[in-house]
């Protein structure tokens, strides 16, 4: 694997080389401030950008267009990283050594990224109408789904609660209400916002060398005339002076608790936090799934994840109704043996063992090359991953119990179930 | 002691498999994959949840609901204690799924093969279940159910089933109901492992950074033979009167209506049964992609906001091809559906748009190989499904046409043998 890095008009570009893979991928990202108009017009954009463009007009246009470049995948997502979004517009396409018939499919999936950035399907300040109504929509249909996956809803309604007040307690999709009042015109202004000021990073994974391809993607964006504005990650806020108990009623059967928990800035290093998370729950042999899953049996899932520019670590269950307090008194006892510095040191070493394999896993994949390689530029981390690992393993069990101690409680969030069940076959 | 049955060779990458059957009866697939950094392996047993009725000589025994998810979940534990800890301690995360038709044990580790290889190969043949035991998990898998009666997901896919397979065995709950796993006891998991879990009925799969030598040592070292022949006989599901319910539907707190249409119609075996599969899913998806005239009809009725989605869930006994997606209306999407695939298989599909569909299955299929997970995959699901090669799918995807395409759709779209499944919000 053969890593260059050069920066181009403040654009910052990564090329990874690596002959184990049989596709190209490039990836443009954008980091952007956000507020409770722009949350779902940067959902919008991510759906409306690679729907169409001014040469692909249609989405039959589109979707043809990619399925002659043996269905290149063009991607936009959008992620909230701390108080910011990261707007990342993708494509991957199969190498041109793979194709059936010999087909160059390099030069033309490149050329239409840069087309989906640089000439959407816009004239006279507006997106055009019947894209833009359809993306609308499937905006509104997003939204009204968001409580579909139960699991997923209580950790981001309690994480929305925790941070009332910040930029990150936006929802990702914006509310009912902001989603209504876009228009094809603010959707393009906010896009033209993005594209001349938001801070842009290249990243492409190719299996051998083609430096046309960063060449292309930088030219075009360059060709916009950016002027690139800081975009602070997260925002200062207050440390929760009480906890908020939060309860939701809904038609479920199994109940969904979430603890989230706050700490002050030099409370803890990153280092300390990723091994107290992943000792705790991100992991299979986690502390809470030994103790409150296996062996007190009161939940099906307990993890737990955490965010260093948030300052938040979130805690979430799915358990029994009935069973819900007594998890919640479970998950609190076991922090408790982390205050008081009833450390395992096993615990630690199976924590040190788990962050390794997840390191070479991320090195064996695309979609882990690069998601590593944006996560590192943005947070500013140069270690390798072997002084990293080292570094991990440096944390001693004082400073867990030290950062174990300097957590807040912020909110006690419960998914429970409401009275009156539904019918249950029609 | 192994023979070395065949080696495999992927003309259009050069990738290798051996694959070998061991003294014991299992068979062993081995990819080698210089360049990665983890590797993968695990252990198919072709025993599922259908699989609940046996004969022992003259006498025939039925098995409770979710026995081979219970049996899957008690594997983990043994004499020394927790296996997922053994195995973390390793440098390894493991992990087990239970389908339909089989159930599979794996692992993934950036270390060293052999000793997790070993440990999983133990675990997998040496079980150990006390009634403590037993109870202690009955609580966690009632979570699990729980978790999954609230997944609208999974609700619309299982009442698919039950509608078009009526008290059949595939359309259980693959983890029971919490009526059946009361029945579940430790001498009944004892029996069903010494009965199914036999080294004849299963694989072991390994790809990514190990060396064949290596996994060769480890199954010699570790493999046990079977004790005795087999003398117990899995029964086919008894398909007497079980005709198709053609509307399924049911109420839960979703945002949109959600439906899966579904299919059925005669199993097939081995290279037919992938070739089917394939020209099903590839014909349906060429109707239903957001390039079709189709897509545009049912955008310009309201009727949807996304295209649809193909796919199918095969196995010995049943072959089921789907579409799936959200509408206001499911029975006139399910009308408008029956007209599409009635027009096609009449008037023959686009070529052009066939071959696009198809080029982009090709590349899916190639990529999903660069993975050792996805490796591993792809060897222990075609050493199940009739001896297959993980290379069949590519070799297929180059050569089918749009003409086998829509007879195939014709053989086995048939609206008299279908189920719409719908989850109405509340």
């Amino acid at each position: 694997m053969l890593s260059t890095e050069t920066t181009v008009s403040g654009i910052r570009c990564t090329q990874i080389v690596d002959p184990r893979f049989r596709c190209c991928f490039c990836a443009v990202h954008f980091l952007t401030p956000r507020s409770a108009q722009t949350a779902p017009i940067h959902a919008l954009l991510t759906d409306l950008l690679t729907l169409t463009s001014q040469k692909y007009p249609t989405e039959q246009a589109m979707t043809r267009r990619l399925g002659a470049l043996y269905h290149a995948e063009s991607d936009g997502s959008l992620r909230i990283i701390g108080d910011a979004a990261d707007l990342r517009f993708s494509m991957l396409w199969l190498d041109d050594a793979y194709t059936l018939e010999d087909t160059s499919l390099a030069a033309d999936c490149t050329a239409l990224l840069c087309d989906i950035l640089l000439h959407p399907n816009a004239a006279d300040g507006a997106f055009a109408a019947e894209p833009f109504q359809l993306c609308k929509a499937r905006l509104l249909d997003e939204i009204a789904c968001r409580t579909n996956n139960k699991r997923s809803y209580a950790a981001d309604r309690a994480a929305e609660c925790t941070f009332t007040g910040e930029p990150a307690g936006i929802p990702v999709l914006g509310t009912q209400e902001s989603a209504e009042a876009i228009t094809p015109q603010s959707a393009l202004a906010e896009w033209q916002r993005i594209l001349k000021t938001a801070p842009a990073e290249i990243i492409c994974i190719v299996p051998r060398e083609m430096p046309q391809l960063m060449t292309a993607l930088c030219d075009a964006l360059r060709s916009v005339g950016r002027v690139p504005e800081p975009t602070p990650l997260s925002a200062p806020f207050l440390m929760p002076e009480h906890v908020r108990d939060i309860r939701e009623p809904m038609h479920v059967s199994q109940s969904k608790l979430v603890l989230t928990f706050r700490f002050a800035e030099d409370a803890m290093s990153r280092d300390t936090l990723v091994i107290l998370t992943t000792m705790l729950g991100d992991m299979p042999e986690s502390l809470l799934m030994t103790t409150v899953r296996e062996e007190q049996g009161l939940c099906y899932y307990a993890s737990a994840t955490a965010s260093y520019q948030k300052r938040i670590l979130l805690i979430d269950l799915g358990t029994e109704p009935a069973q819900a307090e007594q998890a919640a008194e479970a998950v609190r006892a076991q922090l408790d043996r982390f205050r008081r510095g009833d450390i395992p040191a096993a615990l630690r070493e199976t924590a040190l063992r788990h962050l390794a394999l997840t390191a070479a896993e991320e090195s064996d994949s695309v979609g882990g090359l690069a998601a590593r390689c944006y996560v590192q530029h943005l947070t500013g981390e140069t270690r390798s991953t072997e002084k990293l690992l080292a570094d991990y393993a440096a944390v001693t069990a004082a400073s867990l119990s030290a950062a174990a101690n300097a957590l807040i409680p912020a909110v006690n969030y419960l998914l429970c179930p409401q009275d009156g069940a539904p019918e249950d076959d029609l | 002691m192994t023979t070395l049955l065949r080696t495999l060779t992927d003309p259009r990458t050069g990738d290798r498999i051996s694959c070998c059957r061991h003294d014991s009866g299992m068979e062993i697939c081995i990819a080698e994959m210089p360049g990665y950094h983890t590797a993968a392996a695990q252990i198919g047993v072709k025993f599922g949840a259908v699989h609940m009725k046996y004969r022992r000589g003259s006498s025939i025994l039925t098995l409770p609901a979710g026995t081979a998810h219970y049996l899957e979940h008690k594997l983990f534990e043994s004499e020394d204690g927790s296996v997922s800890a053994a195995m973390s301690a390793l440098g390894a995360a493991d992990n087990a799924f239970t389908e339909s038709d089989r159930t599979v044990y794996y692992f993934k580790t950036g270390g060293a093969v052999s000793a997790p290889l070993s440990l999983l190969m133990r675990f997998v043949q040496e079980p150990f279940f006390t009634q403590e035991s037993i109870d202690r998990e009955r609580p966690i898998i009632l979570q699990e159910i729980m978790e999954y009666q609230d997944d609208p997901d999974d609700r619309l896919f299982l009442q698919m089933l039950e509608g078009l397979y009526p008290m059949q065995p595939v359309s259980c709950d693959v983890a029971g109901t919490p009526e059946s796993i009361a029945e579940i006891t430790p001498e009944m998991l004892y029996d069903v492992h010494r009965a199914f879990y036999r080294p004849e009925r299963m694989v072991l799969s390994c790809a990514g950074n190990l060396t064949a030598e290596e996994v060769l040592q480890t199954a010699d070292a570790c493999l046990k033979h079977p004790a005795g022949e087999a003398d117990a006989f899995l029964l086919p599901p008894d398909k007497t009167g079980c005709a198709p319910i053609p509307l399924k539907r049911r109420r839960m707190d979703v945002g949109r209506p959600m439906l899966m249409l579904g299919f059925r119609s005669e199993p097939a075996q081995g290279l037919a049964r992938l070739r089917d599969a394939l020209l099903c899913d590839l014909g349906l998806s060429v109707l239903l992609s957001a390039a079709s005239p189709f897509y545009a009809r049912l955008r310009a009725m309201g009727l949807v906001t996304e295209p649809l989605c193909a796919d199918t869930f095969i196995g010995d006994d049943w072959f089921c091809v789907t579409a799936e997606g959200e509408s206001d209306a499911p029975e006139r999407v399910r009308d408008a559906l029956f007209e599409g695939i009635a027009e096609i298989t009449r008037n023959g599909i686009d070529r052009a748009a066939f071959d696009r569909q198809r080029r982009g299955y090709y590349k899916d299929a190639l990529l999903s190989l660069t993975q050792p997970e996805g490796l591993a995959d792809a060897m222990t699901d075609t050493a199940l499904s009739g001896g297959l090669s993980p290379f069949d799918r590519t070799a297929l995807l180059a050569e089918l046409t749009a003409e086998e395409a829509a007879d195939c759709l014709l053989r086995r779209l048939n609206p008299e043998q279908s189920c719409l499944s719908v989850i109405e919000p509340l």
